[in-house]
This record gives C-alpha cells, structure tokens and sequence, in this order.
C-alpha cells in the first residue's frame, strides 16, 4: 500500500454514517436508543404477516402433506417464519462484523483504533422524537390490544352468569367438606373418619365440572310424596358430585318394639312412606353429599350393632336376618333394628323385612342409637391429656390414679369392662318399656279410682335408664289431713317403691306387681286417713289392721280395716275396705240396746259389753266420697250427752 | 390371665414389646410475639379442633442421686392446676449414639405414677433436688403425638406463685412419642409434622450436652 | 496514556463480550427457528427477543459508562494489508476471517446503512425538517414532560408492589436459636435454674467459683460440688465441712 488515501473511515460501533458525501464529510446518525434498536430488530418482523400466516399455516400444512414429502414442501412449511429468518440473518452478518472488527482492532496488527479529534454530532432532537413516539405508540397498541381483550372477556364471563363459575361453587364445596387433589381429579370424602370411626367403608367422592349439555327445557319432577308441595326452583349447578354406588340415596335405622304375639304384616310399601323426597339426580351436591354421610353412618351403626348382636350372649339370643336385628327386652317384647336404604331404583318394596306402620318407628330410639356411636367416635379421639404434661396419652384418669392408689386386678378388670352399643340400646329400650308400663298403670288406676285421688308426678330431670314419679294419693277435700305419698324408681328391669312408711319395695318388671302394691297403698290409705279424721272428730281408734286376714281372700291387693268408738264410748264404727267389694261399715252400740237378762247372764252390767255390729247402707249416705261419708257418719252418731 | 402372678405378667409385658419405654423427642421455640400465631396453627394441625387447646401448670423438679458410678437423675413433676392427678417420677436416660442419621432424638424414657410423698421418699434414698422449675402453656396431640408449648419459669428463693420469672422471652415447643422400641417409622412422621411448622420454629434434635459442655 | 490505553482496552473487552452475546442470541434464534418451527410457541419466541433487547441495554450501558472512552474519538485505522492466510485470525473471527485483505476491508470498513434503514431515516428527517426551530423544541419540551409523567407514575407503581410484597414475606425473626439452647439446656441440665450460693464459701480447689453454675446433668462430668444445695427445697446449706459431716451422719449411703 503506497499511497494512503485520505478516506475517513470510522469504526461502525458508535454512530453509523448516513451519509458520505464527495468531498469527505460524514453525516452522522444519532446514536441508536434502546429503543430504536429494538424497534429495528422488531421492526424486522411483520407481525399481521406472521398472524395471518399462522392460520394459513394449518391449511398450508394440509397442502403439504397431500402433497407428496419433498424438500419443496419442507421449504414452504418454512414461509411465515421466513421473513423473521431473513431479518434475523442480516442482523446475524452485522453483528458479526462487529465483532470482528472489534477483535481485529483489539489485536492491533490489521487494524487500530486511532484517537482522531471530532467535532461534536449535530443531535436532530425531533428526529429522536418522532422515532420514539412512533416505538412507543407500537408497544403501547400492543399493550391496549391485550388489556381489551382481557376486560371483554370478563365482561362476557361475568354476563353469561347463568351457571355459576365452577370455582366459585369448589370453594363453597370446600367450606364444607375436605376435599384434595389427586392427580388430575378432585376427591372428597363423607366418611366420619377424622370424627373417630374406624369404619372400613370409604366414603370417597369424586368432584367433576357439571357437562354443558344439560337440557334447557328441564322441567321439575312430579313431587314425590303429597305433603312436598311445588318443588324448589332448581339452578343448575356447575359441579358434578359422583358418589360411589353403595352410599347413593336416602338411609336411616328404624327402631320399634313390638310384643311377640303381634301379627307381621306385609304389605307393600311405596318409597312415600318413607317420608323423604326421593333422591333427584339434579339434588343440589351438598345435600347429596349429606344424604351419603348418612348412609354411611346408619351403615357402619347397623354393622357395628349386627356384629354385636351375634357375639352378645344373652338369655335369648338375638337374631340378625337380613337388614333386620332382632333382640329381645323382656320376656315378650322384643326390640326390632332395621336399616332402611332406598336409592332412587327400588320405589317399592315388596319383599325385605316385614313393614310395619310408620308410626310405630321409635325416633327418639332412633336418636339414641345414633348418639351412643356418635360418642364412640367421640372418644376414640379426645382421648384425656396427661396432667402432668411429661406423661403419656392415653390412659383415663383413673387408669392414671389406679397406680398411685394401689388398685387390684379386680377393680382393674372392673375399669376396663365397657358396654357394646347393643347392650346399651336394649338397656334404653328396656327402661323405656318399664316408663311405658308404669304410666299405664298408674293412669289406668287414676281413672278407675275415683274416691281418694291420685296424682302421679314425673320428673323431668331423668336419664336414659332412670326416671321417677312421685305418686300422691289424696282425698278430695280432705288432702291436709291425710296424704299418702310414694316415690316410685324406675329403672331398667325394676321397680322400687318407697312408701309412706319407709319401707323399701323391690319389684320385678310384672306390671301386675306394681298394681298389687298402689291398691293396697289406696286401701291403706282410706283407713289412715279415717284414723285421721277420727282424731279431728274425737273418736278413738280401737284398733286397725293394715292387711286383714279375715273375710274373703282378695284376688288383688289387701284389705284394711279399723274400730273407732266415739268420743263418750256408746257408738262403735267398724270400717273395712276392700278391693272387690269396696267400703263396709258398720256401727254398734255399746251398751246394748237390746239386753235382756237371760238364765245365764243375769247382771245389767254386760249390757256394756257392746252390741252387735248392724251394716250400714253405704250407697244410701250422704257424702261426696268416703271420707266425706265418714265424716257425716261420726258426726250423727256423737252424742252431746 | 388372671392366674398369672404378677412378674411373669411384667415380662411378658417387657418381651412383647408393649411397653413404651423410649421417647422420640424434637425441640424447639418461639418467641413471645408469634406464640399465638403458632398456637393458632397447631390448632389447625393437630386433632380435636373443636376442643381447643389444653392448657397445663407444671412443677418440675430434677434430682440427682450419686452413689452410682455416673450420677443417676430422676424427675418429678407434678400438675399444679390439677392438684388430684398424681405426681409423675420421670427416668430419662440418654440419647441414642449415632443419631445422625434418625430424624429425631431417641432416649429411654420410663414414667412412673406416684403419690406425692415422693419427694420425701426420694430424699430418704440420698437423691439431692438439683433444680426445679415451672412450666406453663398448652398442649396438643395428633394421633400419637404430642405437641408441647410452654413458658419456663424460674422460681424464687420464697417459692410463690407470684414470683416466678420467666427463663427468655421464648416459649419451648416440644414434639414427643413415648412408644415402645423398634417403632421408628413414628420418627418419620415426626419430622413431616415439623416440616409444617417451617418456618415459625424450627423443631430440630438440639444435643443439650454440647450445649453444656459447648465452647465457653 | 499508558492508563489510558489501559482503559481502553479494558472497554474494549467489555464490548466484545456483550456483541459475543447478542451474536450467540441472535445465532440460537435463527436456529430454533430453522429447527424448531413446528413446535415453537410464542412466549417462547418472545422470551428470545427479551433477551436479545436485554443485551442491547447492556451494550448501551457499557458504552455509556465513564470508564468508556469517547468512542468517537477512534478512528478504526487499518495499517496492513495482507494476502495471505492468517490462523491466528482465523481463530480470532471465528473462521469468517481468513486474510485480511482488499477486498475484504471495504466490506468490514463500510458506514453506510443498509437501504431500507436509509429510507426511514430518511423520511424522519424529511417530517422533521418541515417543523420550525420553536415548534420542535415546544414538541421536544412536552414529549420529554409527558415521557416523565409516565415514568414517574410506573416507576411509582412499581415501588409500591415491591414494598408491599416485600414486607408481606418478609423474614420475621419467629425463632431464635439461642433462646431454643437456653430453654433446652435450662430444662435438661438445669443452667440457669440453681438457687445462688450464698457468697463466701472456702472449699477445696475443686470447687467452681460461686458465680458459675456448671451444668450437672451429663455423665463423666465435673466433680460434684460439694456447695450445691441439698435435700428438699428451701435448705441453705451453712459450710462446706459441716455439709459433709452432715451428709455423713444422715446419708448413711456414700455421696
């Protein structure tokens, strides 16, 4: 190279030359914003071009794969992405040669970098601000174009609210119930698990989105029973509950007592005398979802008392047939436990377990039942924490005091014996038939009973296997001056009586029993209560005798009897009562009128040995009741003198 | 079974593995301000939602007896807020070597019930109380677990409920299983369980005894 | 200039190494787009003009550091020209560049922009040069206002997201590790829980100073203290020999 030509050259990092003109000035660019190179680069790219051909693209593709499999089709496949592959290689060489140059000049062999005094640029600012308005104005479209999409879609979403938003009614699901992701689907589960069942059926459930195509013109079901009325407007719901089959539709226990000698009837029953809407495929998920807990649960009790039942040994053993237990109270009276499951399929019933009125279905054994596993569940989680805190869990407190208060293995074995749910429930039933019996017997006597009163009070406060009533036995008018008051216990196959006296009574379940005792105590109490009265009135008690031996054997209860004499001594009353044949009274004289002087008895003074006793006409006297009667009785016959 | 007398009963009971003489334990704590935010969570965690968490009182006393070539300690602890419950006399032996490698500090543990006239019965043997201390908080329990919060305080020369001071500004979290030998799955659980605390404490194996004998 | 060349050639390198990765950018899109045409997706493609407009800014940052020279100050000034294959060039420019010859050097020399570039510039200027001097600056004067209103308003925005997600996660201190080897060690060892010693106790050399409480529960620890409190609570033990005598009178076991 001899000559050097004096051509300015510049290295093209900084600012590229628009321009060379002839005589050697350069006419420089400004110096590339951020901005501007990248509108540059992207700029290259033809957006609408590339937008267009993508759905060209499918249809190309079509094309091409009917056409046959040659370089040409690979190559056309290639179109919209070509430009950008242009661009992108043009941008490639350049940045290329940039690259080079640098490295060559830092190598300082071919090239240099000279340090050459310049003039400052001429900076065009309107230029610089046209170029960036016009880059903004693209990325701001580009952002506009996204946000209105955005808002036009939660617009129509939130127009087209017909069916609820799915997520909307999963987290209204998950208020209720505990659900979990399980690969791609959701699962709930209805179990009482996390309760404290150890039930081994599952009671999973799957949670899906409801299919779009569900008829519009839905039209709601005929009601199913008469007292259900117009059936609630239904809104389709966006969720879809599938429960497994075994725990679809509507299930409870149904419990009664029924005597031996009962007829079984069996006469078919239509799912309306279940009292329950039937399940409609469209019920609402949660009450679905609710409908299967039950099932589950009356399943797990039914199992639960079945499997008792057959391991309980018992004086007569209880039967488990089919959907039935059977179990026997008392003699004669048996408790029947049957678990009734109808699903949507089986509208009658016309075998199974024999029907009975649905009346007879005991809710509040039902409601038992279902609260003694409800406390099983109970306490297989709230098992007692240790006081102090560095024990272990587990045991109870008086496992925990048993070793500090030096129990024995007896009293140990004691603690740990526990009642099955069967034992329990029959104890219940028990009591309850006991209660039944001893009302009907008390108001039976109440009503037969007319002359001393009897008033039955019951408590309140009472537990399943006790209760008590206290029965008063009174006479009208009269109640200040004589009451006779009992307490009667009931318990689960007994009876105990205190009476008046303190005396303890212990009876069995035979009703009659009972019966025997509240007639003798009525009995007793008239003659109490005239001895009573003959104090007010001033007549003397001769003699009584609760329990009378002589006269007729009554076939229930006992007779009682007592003298009084009158307050000077001429007037004897002799009162007898009895069950069978009521009140006898009868009066005396006692000096006798009739006295004559025979061969025999010659003196006057076994005149005052007393007369015989002449009946009076009880129906015929004056009175409202028998102390009444009495009363008038006693005050004709005191004389002044 | 009645039948049994009562020392071969107890070596059955030995040999077939029933009796939980080892306790899995993870310690940790929690400073006074997060406390709630702690109990919060682990009422959510832990069984028995409905029922809250269970508030304890305890007194706890450490004593030491030295006739034995290494000194033996015993505890005592008893329930101050539940003064019927007996008193608990507690053998805490020493972690297991080569716990690197389990999840959670494995010790044996033997609690014994007692009447309250321990402590004189213990004086009697020679055992000297070393210190005693206060523990008040609450108690959780998921499944076999149990989760302990409590605030230990220290109690003054006049030993009044009133005078006590409370140790750091932190409440102690323990995690424990007292179960049988051989049962170190229940370790692992463990460890899941305190992963979900993360990162409101930290419950970890925390060897007391470096921290004892630790650099000064 | 020995620093000065020095700091240029510092820039240089700097250059260098963002044009190699604008140039590696540019290159893996040309090939994910040769390759992978079928299976592109747009945020993808996108992804790879982020990246390629984030090197640009660095580029521009490189350049417009005070530790750059002014480039335009340098002129690329070729000395020599050769016919003959150079390797080290070749490694160099990546094979692209065997000599550095004549025909070659007007190609990498030249300043001219490409055609379609030209044209725009062109008819900026052209729009430009039709406003008067007032007008441009009115124009460039409330460009640049509104260019601030924007960025003040972003920039603002954008502080507030970032406080308000940082204090939401922000660390709390929940736990402190020193308080867990306090308690632990207070429960278990008892540090901390001793009743105090009362002062002035002569004892054996053994004996730990009454200030440190040494923690008791480890086996093969330190020797028994003999001063430490004994028997049920609330004793304050009165001397050390009597403490002895005492303990072996009452304790008949051996301490």
């Amino acid at each position: 190279m001899a000559y050097s030509v004096n051509v300015a050259i510049e290295a093209p990092i900084e600012n590229q030359i628009q321009e060379i003109s002839y005589d050697g000035t350069e006419v420089y660019q400004q110096p590339l914003s951020m901005s501007e190179s990248l509108s540059k680069l992207a700029a290259k790219i033809d957006f609408g071009k590339g937008q267009e051909e993508k759905e060209e693209k499918p249809n190309e593709k079509q094309e091409d794969e009917a056409a046959a499999k040659d370089p040409a089709a690979y190559q056309s496949s290639l179109w919209p992405w070509d430009s950008v592959r242009n661009k992108l290689k043009n941008a490639l060489t350049e940045v290329c040669v940039l690259s080079d140059v640098l490295a060559i000049a830092k190598e300082k062999r071919y090239l240099v970098l000279d340090p050459v005094p310049q003039d400052p640029p001429e900076i065009k600012a309107m230029v610089t601000v046209y170029a960036r308005k016009k880059a903004l104005g693209g990325a701001a479209a580009v952002l506009l174009t996204g946000a209105e999409r955005l808002r036009t879609s939660q617009s129509e979403l939130v127009r087209n609210r017909s069916v609820p938003d799915f997520h909307l009614e999963l987290l209204q699901l998950r208020k209720n119930w505990r659900l979990k992701k399980v690969g791609n689907s959701i699962i709930g589960d209805v179990s009482y698990r996390t309760a404290g069942s150890k039930f081994a059926q599952s009671g999973m459930f799957e949670v899906s989105k409801a299919e779009e195509d569900t008829p519009s013109n839905w039209s709601p079901p005929p009601p199913q029973s008469p007292n259900a009325g117009p059936a609630p407007p239904k809104t389709p719901s966006a969720l879809r509950v599938t429960l497994p089959s075994e725990l679809q539709g509507v299930a409870f226990i149904e419990v009664h007592c029924r005597k031996d000698d009962e007829a079984l009837f069996s006469t078919t029953v239509t799912s309306a005398s279940l009292n329950t809407a039937g399940p409609m495929p469209d019920m609402h998920w949660q009450k679905k979802l609710e409908a299967a807990q039950n099932v589950l649960f009356c399943k797990e009790l039914f199992n639960q008392l079945a499997k008792e039942a057959v391991q309980l040994p018992g004086p007569i053993p209880h039967m488990v047939v089919g959907n039935q237990i059977v179990a026997s109270i008392l003699p004669g009276i048996q408790l029947i436990i049957g678990l009734r499951h109808s699903t949507s399929s089986n509208s009658k019933k016309s075998s199974g377990p024999p029907q009975q009125k649905k009346s007879d279905h005991d809710h509040v054994l039902e409601h038992s039942i279902h609260q003694l596993l409800r406390e099983v569940h109970h306490k297989n989680t709230h098992h007692p924490f240790p006081h102090p805190s560095s024990g272990p869990l587990g045991p109870s407190k008086q496992r925990c005091l048993a070793g500090p208060t030096a129990v024995d293995r007896h009293e140990l074995t004691e603690m740990s014996k526990s009642q099955t749910l069967l034992e329990q429930i029959i104890e219940q039933t028990q009591h309850f038939t006991m209660r039944r019996r001893t009302e009907y017997v008390l108001d039976t006597i109440a009503k037969e009973v007319r002359d001393p009163l009897i008033v039955s009070h019951w408590n309140s406060i009472n537990s399943p296997t006790k209760a008590c009533v206290k029965v008063n036995i009174l006479t009208h008018g009269y109640d200040t001056i004589c009451r006779t008051l009992l307490t009667i216990h009931v318990g689960k196959k007994s009876l105990k009586c205190i009476c008046r006296d303190g005396s303890v009574m212990n009876m069995s379940y035979e009703i009659q029993e009972l019966r025997d005792l509240l007639i003798c105590q009525i009995h007793q109490h008239q003659i109490t209560a005239v001895q009573a009265l003959a104090k007010c009135m001033g007549w003397q008690l001769l003699s009584n005798s609760m329990h009378l031996g002589v006269g007729e054997v009554q076939q229930m209860g006992n007779a009682s009897s007592c003298i009084l004499a009158s307050p000077i001594g001429d007037r004897l009353i002799a009162v007898r009562c009895e069950p069978q044949a009521g009140v006898h009274v009868s009066i005396a004289h006692s000096p006798r009128k009739d006295f004559f002087p025979s061969q025999l008895v010659k003196e006057r003074k076994w005149e005052n040995l007393g007369g015989s006793y002449k009946e009076v006409r009880w129906d015929k006297m004056e009175g409202k009741n028998f102390l009444n009667k009495m009363e008038l009785l006693m005050a004709s016959l005191t004389s002044s003198s | 079974m009645m039948a049994q007398p009562l020392s071969s009963a107890i070596d059955t009971a030995f040999k077939s593995n029933i009796v939980p003489d080892q306790e899995y334990l993870l310690q940790g704590s929690v400073l006074d301000k997060v406390v709630e935010v702690l109990l919060h969570r682990l009422r959510g965690l832990c069984d028995n939602v409905d029922s809250g968490p269970e508030p304890f009182q305890d007194h706890e006393m450490c004593f030491t007896i030295r006739t034995t070539p290494t000194p033996l300690n015993l505890r005592v602890r008893r329930a101050l807020d539940h003064q019927e419950m007996p008193w608990q006399l507690r053998y805490i032996g020493q972690p297991e070597y080569g716990d690197k490698m389990r999840p959670t500090i494995i010790r044996s543990s033997i609690d014994i019930g007692c009447s309250a006239t321990v402590v004189e019965f213990l004086t009697e043997l020679g055992c000297r109380m070393e210190f005693e201390y206060i523990a008040r908080g609450y108690m959780f329990r998921k499944g076999r677990m149990k989760i302990t919060v409590s605030k230990v305080f220290k109690m003054n020369q006049n030993k009044s409920q009133e005078s006590m001071e409370p140790l750091s500004e932190s409440y102690l979290v323990e995690l424990s299983v007292l179960a049988p030998r051989g049962q170190d799955a229940i370790a692992e659980d463990m460890r899941s369980f305190a992963e979900q605390l993360r990162p409101l404490v930290n419950l970890d194996k925390v060897d007391f005894k470096r921290l004892v004998h630790g650099p000064p | 200039m020995q620093r000065e060349e020095k700091q240029l050639d510092m820039a240089l390198d700097a250059i260098i190494m963002r044009v190699n990765d604008l140039k590696q950018s540019i290159s893996n899109m040309i090939v994910k787009l040769e390759l992978e045409h079928e299976t592109l997706n747009w945020p993808t493609f996108l992804d790879n003009f982020a990246l390629m407009s984030g090197q640009l800014t660095a580029l521009t940052k490189v350049l417009t550091q005070d530790k750059c020279p002014a480039l335009r100050n340098l002129v690329v000034l070729p000395i020599q020209l050769s016919q003959e294959r150079d390797p080290e060039l070749l490694r160099i420019t990546e094979q692209r560049v065997p000599q550095f010859s004549h025909d070659l050097a007007p190609d990498y020399l030249r300043t001219k922009l490409e055609p379609d570039v030209e044209q725009r510039m062109l008819q900026l200027e052209i729009k430009a040069g039709n406003m008067t001097y007032e007008m441009a600056q009115k124009q460039v004067s409330a460009f640049n206002k509104v260019m601030n209103h924007v960025w003040d308003v972003v920039s603002k925005a954008r502080e507030e997201w970032e406080s308000e997600s940082g204090s939401r996660s922000g660390p709390q201190q929940t736990t402190s590790i020193s308080d867990t080897h306090l308690l632990v060690s207070a429960i278990s060892a008892g540090k901390n829980l001793k009743m105090p010693v009362p002062q002035g106790q002569a004892g054996p050399p053994g004996m730990m100073g009454p200030g440190g409480r040494p923690g008791v529960g480890p086996p093969g620890g330190p020797m028994m203290n003999p001063g430490q409190q004994m028997g049920p609570m609330g004793k304050v033990p009165s001397g050390i020999k009597t403490n002895i005598k005492a303990a072996s009178q009452i304790h008949p076991y051996n301490r």
